[in-house]
Parts: C-alpha cells; structure tokens; sequence
C-alpha cells in the first residue's frame, strides 16, 4: 500500500499543476457565483438556483477533472515512458494504475469538499439542520459519479487515443442520464428493437439517471436509504469493474 | 553464475491493416557474466532497446525465458536491479531529492531508514548534491542523465542496466557517465549498458554482445573478439556482412 501511497501522491503533486485544474476550478466559482447573483434576482426561489447552480458547479468541476486528468493520466505515462522508471522497480501494473488513479480520485474528493464547504455557506445548511443529510447525498452521488467516469476514461484511454476516451466518456455521461428518458419513450414508441436497445444500453452503461439527485436538495427527509445504498452499491460494482478491465488492457500492453 | 540469462527471445510487432508484422528478436540468446561490464551493441533499429524492454517486462516477448540471478522477474529480484532508460523522461515537477525518495519508496515503503545516508551518497557520485532541491525541470540534459544514473545506484543494485546511458551528452558529460560506470565496476556491480559507439564498448567492457537487425551475432568475451578482428569496427562491419549474406 506504502507504494500505491507513493504513486498517489505523486500524481496529486503532478495534477495540481496542470493548468486544465485551475480552469476548471475558475468554471465552478463562475457558475457558483453566478448561482449567488441569480439567486439574488428571485427573493423566492433564491435558494433553489443557488442549489441547483452549486451542484452544477460541483458536478461540472469534478466530472472535468475526471475527464481531462484521467484520458491522459496513463496515455501521457506511456508516450513519455515516465513509467518505465517506475516499473522497472518492485511496482507491478496493477499498483502503478491504483497510485495513479488514487491520486486523481484525492484531488477530486479535495476538490469537492471545498466546493461543498463553499456551496454550504452560501446555502446556509448549517442554519437547517433536516437539510444536511440531503446536501451530503448529493456530494456522495456526485462524487462516486466523477470517479465512475473518471475509471471509465482511463480504460478507454488504454485502447484509443485520449480525444476519443474523453469524447466516449462524455457520451456516458449524456448516454448514463438519458438511460430513464430513453426508456420511458421505449415504451411509448412500443417498438421491440428501440426496446431492446434500450434494455441492452442498461446493461453496458452506469445508470448515472439514477442518481441524479442534485434537485433533491429541499427533501427533509432526505432521499430513500434502499436509493442510496443501491447507488454505492452500483457505482461501487462499475469502478472494480472498470478498475478490473483497465488492468486486463494494461497488462497486455507493450510499453514500446 | 551469470546475472543474466536470456534464451531465445523472440518478438513480433503486429503491422496496422496495410503494414505488414515486424520479427524484431529472433531468438535472442545471450548471458552476462557475474561482477563484469557487458556491452550491448547493435546499429540504431537492430533490437537493443526493445530486448532491454522484454527484460524488464515493458514489451512481452512472444517465447524465449529470460532469467536474472536464475529466477524469473519478480520484486525481490528488481530491488537488486538498477534500471535506466534511453533518453529518461523524469516527473519534472519533483526536485532531485524528491525523485530519490519516490524511487526509495518504490522499493522500501515508507521506510526511509537509510535513504539520506544513500541518496547523498548517489548524489555526490553524480555531482548534484548541490543541485538536489532543484526541480527536475531547471536541469540540463546532462544533468537529468546523471539523476537518472543516481536513482540506478541508489539501492547499491548488483546489476545495473542502462540504455544508452551516453546518448546526446556533450563530451564533458560523457566523461563524467563513464567515470560513474568505472566507480561502480569498482564496487563489483555487474555493468550491462547498450551503445552503437564502439569506443565506448572498448573503454569499458570486458565482454560484449553484438546484435543485428534482431539476431545476436556475438556473445563473448572482449579481447578475444578484438583478437581475431583487430579493431570492433572492423568486427562489427565483418560480422554484420556474414549475417547478411546468410539472411
């Protein structure tokens, strides 16, 4: 583990000088304080465009690094052949991609915290304490999607190039939350194919529409625990998965 | 016992849709004698690089075994291997001590028992210690081979490996890389280093193996080559136009 730790922070050092990191960084308070200006305009619904705003925020700063950061986080190692140096010492592939990946997932669990610190104070979450474990689901579901798509990425990034793993991961992210409406219209259309299709894009793709709870910020009873436990027990399933197969490839690779 | 073994390695590169495959080893068979420098030494595209990477695993060779020390890679033989690449590319945003201590850590943990006491040791042998808590990125090409020299030795490896470890060096750091290497042949560390400079396979080496377009056409001791050749650029010329009148 003291490896994988060392990898880890190694990488965290290596990502947070990346200057994609500060612009996306920038976008997130842009758009938090965007939320706080229109928030502003509308004395009623002041806090629900903050909310929704700030966890577009979040969404958008975490899912950015995850994208940027993980289809070249292996990508550059090996056209660099930094890696190689690491390999030839008593690392194996598979504690390489788990530094390397643990790295990224730290600096976006950092990232989101500060976001979420951020968003609370101008939410007021502390004055509403029923709201509070809404707020920490949300950060929980958007977190484990970042490091879903992030996982996603950098296993396609093993076997295309880094413009076309980013480009496939943002068409699972879109194709992840539009897997509820392209069922509901399955069943309206009645068509078999376009249903099973549909059926068969649930199988191959995070059900990200599941968990899109960023509007669930005013339940006081905060949102379903069965939902809840499903959510970290599917996510949790697709990151080995992935975790699993960006092994496979990256053992078989030649490093040349 | 021979440090290193390798028996008939072979390796192709699969071609792309119109390309056709590249047999890049064929039976690649040597051994490197224990507490002495082996050259490698091959024309640019002959196979140096790719069989110093199926060694280390990086390129998985299709047959063939390769042994170090008589077993199969594993972790505790890479703690007793010292490794550097062509043209090493370092995380730049780390100082030289910080690089160390990531190599340290590779093979240690996080332990750092005796690290200081080796990494200054590593350092002074490559004359950077006053350099070390410089990053890696405000050092000159020169300077970033000799770090790179550093992390090999740090652990006191028995077998050091390098590839082309003089390539692109100016002739003051081609000096100093060939000091490093005399300095460790001293301690009685096994020397393997690849090179197409037939000088510095004389300077250095008291065995050699010579390979062509992916074929070993010698695996031997220096001075008996030198003997029957005279020069190793006439050897080198002689053998290379027997292996291709063969082929």
């Amino acid at each position: 583990m003291a490896k994988v730790w060392a990898l880890a922070r190694t990488t965290l050092r290596e990502m947070l000088r990346e200057k994609v990191f500060f612009v996306v960084i920038l976008i997130a308070v842009a758009l938090l304080g965007l939320s706080f200006l229109l928030g502003a305009l509308s004395l009623a619904e002041q806090k629900k465009i903050l909310a929704d705003f700030g966890f577009l925020a979040i969404q958008v700063a975490t899912l950015g690094v995850s994208l940027f950061s993980g289809s070249y986080l292996l990508a550059k190692e090996i056209e660099k052949q930094t890696c190689l140096l690491i390999l030839s010492r008593p690392v194996s592939r598979e504690q390489f991609i788990l530094g390397k990946l643990l790295g990224v997932v730290i600096l976006n669990t950092l990232l989101l915290g500060a976001l979420a610190i951020l968003l609370s104070v101008l939410l007021g979450v502390w004055q509403e304490s029923q709201l509070w474990l809404s707020f920490f689901e949300i950060c929980l579901s958007l977190w484990f999607e970042s490091v879903v798509i992030l996982c996603l990425v950098i296993c396609f990034s093993l076997i295309v190039r880094p413009v076309l793993a980013l480009g496939a991961g943002v068409m699972v992210f879109l194709l992840g939350h539009w897997l509820g409406d392209l069922a509901f219209f399955a069943e309206k259309s009645k068509e078999v194919f376009f249903i099973q299709a549909v059926r068969f894009f649930h199988w191959i793709t995070p059900q990200l529409y599941r968990i899109n709870w960023k509007s669930a910020y005013f339940l006081e009873k905060g949102i379903p625990l069965a939902e809840v436990l499903w959510m970290i027990a599917h996510m949790t399933g697709w990151v080995l998965l992935l975790i699993l197969l960006t092994n496979f490839f990256f053992r078989r690779k030649d490093i040349v | 016992m021979a440090v290193l073994t390798v028996e008939k390695l072979n390796k192709t590169f699969k071609g792309g849709l119109f390309e056709k495959d590249r047999h890049v080893l064929r039976d690649v068979t040597f051994s490197l004698p224990e507490g002495q420098t082996s050259g490698f030494v091959g024309s640019n595209g002959s196979g140096k690089t790719t069989t110093i990477k199926c060694l280390f695993d990086f390129i998985h060779p299709d047959s063939g075994e390769i042994l170090f020390f008589g077993s199969p890679l594993s972790s505790p033989i890479k703690t007793r291997i010292g490794y550097l690449p062509e043209r090493p590319y370092l995380y730049e945003f780390l100082t030289g001590m910080e690089f160390l201590r990531l190599h340290w850590n590779l093979c240690y943990g996080s332990s750092l028992k005796d690290f200081y006491e080796r990494a200054h040791e590593a350092l002074k042998k490559v004359d950077l210690f006053e350099a070390k808590d410089r990053r890696l990125r405000t050092y000159s090409k020169g300077m970033l081979q000799r770090v790179g020299i550093a992390q090999a030795i740090l652990t006191r490896p028995d077998l050091l490996i390098l590839d082309e470890p003089m390539s692109g060096l100016d002739p003051d750091g081609r000096a100093m890389v060939k000091d490093i290497l005399r300095e460790e042949q001293k301690r009685g560390v096994s020397l393997f280093f690849s090179s197409h400079l037939l000088q510095d396979m004389e300077e250095l080496c008291s065995h050699l193996v010579v390979i062509n377009r992916g074929q070993i056409l010698y695996d031997g001791v220096l001075s008996s080559f030198m003997a029957e050749f005279q020069s190793l650029e006439r050897a080198f010329s002689v053998l290379k136009g027997r292996e291709e009148s063969h082929g």
